[in-house]
């Protein structure tokens, strides 16, 4: 440990209570923000489901993506990142949420493009 | 979309990898609609082209080494990364009651220019330098709003969620001046060279070198003293 990181460990500790509440605070106020500002290109969530955990991924239109397991959901989402737009965030599905990324499919419907 | 392949092949072969967004700016220019449209298709209709989806799962389930390290990285990830470094330096810039503030200002800033920022950009300089700008903008706000309060109320010395090493700390930040504990937060917690704390402060090298390292001495001297002596 150099220098600089043993001053970082000792010092700076009490910067880290509560660190891992706050950034999943911080991160869902940012997908609400960012929803609103129309910035949020793609938002995406995994489910799991009888068929393996399925990465389901929507723009504002609608469904754009629903991939399995097999597919590798890092290397998927790089794709869209790089053919549509890399401003991406995971957005969990909560209650009233307009930009759920499964609205419908979950019930059995098709997905609401 | 095997011509699509090849244009990727060849874009990558020429210049290694293209900035974020200029390539999705490009295809978007260039098929008139975009991606989204065509990959809404395949799930809209099943019957539709089979080509497209046997090429995309190709090239997803054989990702080679070099195609990780050429990927362009979604904004989640820039966030699960750097999300943790920028909190601790607005929570040593701004104070703990303004941190939600500026961080989240931050990454809502930073996320907007994402697409435009250079594929070899060092993000983490990048992120702190929009920090640093957010940081004096909340703090200003905080100051106007903190003005026509006259007898204000003491705000609680602590909180259930503010231990009493916490408050010390930020109380000891609080009392460096505004360049050192600038200085101090951009090199120690977010790891910027001088060189680079330099960049984002204005000013040489030497003397954020030299704010940074008053600015530790006098933390130790305080704070640190104070936490020995309990």
């Amino acid at each position: 440990m150099n220098s600089t990181e043993r001053i970082r460990e000792d010092l700076f500790a009490a910067l880290r209570v509560d660190e891992l509440e706050t950034m999943d605070r911080l991160r869902a106020r940012l997908v609400a923000a960012a929803g609103d500002a129309g910035i949020l290109d793609i938002a995406y969530r995994t489910l799991d489901t009888a068929v393996g955990t399925l990465l389901l991924a929507a723009t504002e239109q609608g469904l754009v993506r629903v991939a399995y397991d097999r597919e590798d959901h890092d290397a998927v989402l790089a794709a869209l990142a790089e053919k549509v737009s890399p401003r991406i965030l995971r957005a969990p599905a909560s209650p009233g949420s307009g930009r759920s990324p499964d609205r419908g499919v979950l019930r059995g419907h098709p997905p609401d493009l | 979309m095997a011509a699509d392949t090849e244009d990727r092949r060849r874009v990558r072969s020429a210049g290694g990898r293209s900035r974020p967004g200029e390539w999705h700016q490009n295809r978007l220019a260039d098929r008139g609609l975009g991606l989204a449209l065509v990959a809404a298709d395949t799930i809209r209709f099943p019957s539709a082209p089979r080509d497209l989806r046997a090429t995309c799962s190709d090239r997803i389930s054989h990702p080679n080494r070099l195609e990780r390290l050429l990927r362009v990285k979604t904004f989640e990830q820039i966030v699960a990364e750097h999300g943790a470094t920028v909190l601790r330096v607005c929570r040593a810039v701004v104070g703990h009651a303004d941190t939600d503030d500026a961080w989240s200002e931050t990454f809502l800033a930073a996320m907007r220019a994402y697409p435009g920022l250079p594929g070899d950009a060092n993000v983490e300089a990048w992120l702190v330098t929009i920090a640093h700008r957010k940081a004096i903008d909340v703090h200003r706000a905080t100051s106007r709003r903190a003005i026509p309060v006259e007898n204000a109320p003491e705000r609680p010395a602590t909180s259930c969620s503010e231990p009493a090493d916490h408050d010390e700390l930020y109380a000891a930040l609080k009392r460096l001046p505004t360049k050192q504990r600038q200085a101090v937060a951009y090199h120690h917690l977010a790891g910027l060279p001088h060189r680079k704390v330099a960049a984002v402060l204005g000013g040489t090298e030497a003397a954020a070198r030299r704010a940074s390292a008053d600015g530790i001495r006098t933390l130790r001297s305080t704070y640190q003293q104070k936490g020995a002596d309990r």
